[in-house]
């Protein structure tokens, strides 16, 4: 058995997590278990369904097709399958991230697609579809000098009503690209899934603290028309929306009927925010011009309040 | 078409909403509907998932929607279609000829025609294949000018209207018409001749000059430039011309260009 902390939880594994934070051991019982075993190719009372997964009550099937398949139950337990021919490490990546997700939303909790770094002593998150670049930037807020919070999943709870999030206790992942322009090569460590130019990357400066305050959200956008890149101030309400759609796989709350706590999760966290949208262009990332704009935001100029 | 849709006064705005369906060929409308990312799959293990995956966003969006594509008709290791299901009931070809296409394909992409006519002849060029970066949308097989043509108007799946792009310019009224017939929408006389105007050349190329293009792969470059029919012939040398014909000319006379 393996040990590790990732999502604020510890994690029993039956298989070597790569890219999470290893423990010795612990004394209370896991949190979550991660074990080879059956997974059945349908799932009973399925109450909803996509061309690759299911959801049944407090069970979710995910099939990735000549990979594995999943049984994600009761938010505490993942059960996998090797397809005939794959190791365990080959599917490794999937248990933390698709796996990883689906346990974390059954455990009810506000689950978003988000890198996240510390600002002036609270996270300040970046949001926004795969592909988008929000690894790239965290990465490069790292370099500067920002602690890493997380890269790719960003768990919100609440107490006593003041939204937090945890470092996530997982390495960045960063593409073959991005690991050379940011000059990250001596951090980085395998690839994520072999025949994959993606890495596990050690994050410079990983974030000290148990747990930050969610202080900012920028959700970024691209465009390839003139504008240049700008940072714009959001309302409420496309702030509660985009909150929504950030959702870690956006279809499982929906899927797991829990719309009513997302809508009452994202109002509270957008009361308690400033949230922007960070646009700029693609393909050539701008990344420098991304860092100086966000710079001169937490200076206090160039805030655009529109 | 989407001007004809909105049935407005003024041209749409190239850069707004154009009330066509959810991208097919984005990555993550992939990843959305699968809950996998597709940024640790293989082409072909992405490839293996599309046609299923593109069956269920059609299936979600319920009424009949176009969608713009560049790829060519392609098949999975498993021989399923791409566009197999209810993704797509039908499409509408434009073709072009190569040589105009070489030197449209040279401008966008910022590279000079020898490298442009290379990839148009290639069967392995492709739109948005990286290793080494992710882009924000899978791999497109263009299987090269010749291939691109056949894949399209030879498989027996779906049934195809084609235009050739020379035509549209010389009678675009009647080739609008004749593709609507093609998709049994009705429309009005008034009503194509003003989705025809609100998509002129002009009026796309003005809409650029003021505010830009989102659809530019370089933001320097201008997309609506000449939109000319055999403005190839001052922009091709001999043999450069002489290199697409060599690689297409089977195609191009099935399709009447002259070679």
């Amino acid at each position: 058995m393996n040990y590790y902390r990732m999502c604020g939880m510890n994690v029993a594994a039956g298989l070597e997590l790569p890219g999470a934070a290893p423990l010795s051991g612990f004394s209370a019982a896991p949190d979550a278990i991660v074990q080879r075993g059956e997974v059945p190719h349908e799932l009973q009372n399925a109450t909803r369904s996509g061309p690759t997964w299911q959801v049944a009550t407090s069970r979710v099937l995910l099939q990735v097709p000549g990979v594995a398949r999943f049984l994600i139950s009761d938010g505490s337990r993942i059960v996998f399958e090797p397809a005939p021919g794959r190791s365990d490490a080959e599917l490794s990546i999937f248990v933390m991230g698709s796996a990883m997700g689906a346990l974390l939303h059954q455990r009810g909790l506000l689950v978003l697609h988000a890198g996240a770094v510390v600002v002036d002593g609270k996270a300040a998150l970046f949001c926004g579809h795969s592909g988008a670049g929000k690894s790239s930037l965290v990465a490069a807020l790292c370099q500067s000098g920002r602690s890493f919070i997380t890269d790719d999943i960003a768990v919100v709870q609440f107490h006593d009503g003041v939204p937090f999030i945890v470092p996530d206790g997982r390495r960045l992942k960063l593409w073959a690209d991005a690991v050379e322009r940011l000059s990250l090569t001596e951090y980085r460590g395998p690839a994520v899934r072999e025949g994959i130019e993606k890495y596990w990357v050690n994050p410079p400066n990983p974030a000290p603290q148990a747990r930050y305050p969610v202080g900012e959200v920028f959700f970024l956008r691209e465009i390839r028309s003139q504008e240049p890149t700008h940072i714009e101030r959001l309302s409420s309400v496309d702030t509660a929306r985009s909150l929504r759609a950030t959702a870690y796989r956006p279809r499982l709350p929906a899927a797991m009927d829990q719309e009513a706590t997302w809508f009452t999760g994202c109002s509270a966290l957008t009361r308690h925010i400033h949230a922007y949208s960070l646009t700029r262009q693609v393909p050539f990332d701008a990344a420098d011009e991304c860092l100086s704009m966000l710079d001169a935001h937490w200076r206090g100029a160039g805030h655009d309040l529109r | 078409m989407a001007n004809l849709k909105a049935g407005r006064r003024e041209a749409l705005d190239i850069n707004g909403p154009l009330g066509l369906g959810p991208n097919l060929m984005a990555r993550h409308s992939f990843d959305d509907v699968t809950m996998i990312a597709s940024g640790l799959l293989t082409p072909e293990e992405i490839d293996r998932l599309r046609p299923p995956a593109l069956d269920a966003l059609a299936a979600e969006v319920g009424s009949r929607v176009y969608q713009k594509v560049h790829c060519g008709y392609t098949r999975a290791i498993d021989g399923q279609p791409l566009f197999a299901g209810r993704t797509a009931r039908g499409a509408i070809y434009i073709v072009r000829d190569p040589r105009d296409v070489a030197v449209s394909l040279a401008h966008f992409s910022g590279v000079d025609i020898d490298r442009a006519i290379d990839s148009l002849n290639s069967t392995d060029s492709c739109l948005g294949q990286h290793t080494r970066r992710q882009g924000t949308q899978l791999r497109q097989q263009l299987l090269g000018w010749t291939g691109h043509v056949q894949s399209w108007l030879d498989q027996t799946d779906i049934p195809v209207h084609l235009i050739r792009f020379e035509d549209l310019k010389s009678d675009t009224t009647g080739e609008f018409r004749r593709a609507l017939d093609f998709l049994g929408e009705q429309a009005s006389g008034d009503q194509v001749i003003a989705a025809v105007e609100h998509s002129d050349i002009r009026e796309l190329r003005a809409q650029e000059q003021r505010s830009g293009f989102r659809e530019r792969w370089l933001p320097s470059v201008t997309f609506f430039r000449r939109g000319e029919a055999g403005s190839w012939r001052d922009e091709l040398s001999p043999e450069q011309s002489m290199r697409i014909v060599e690689a297409n000319a089977p195609m191009m006379q099935r399709l009447g260009y002259s070679v």
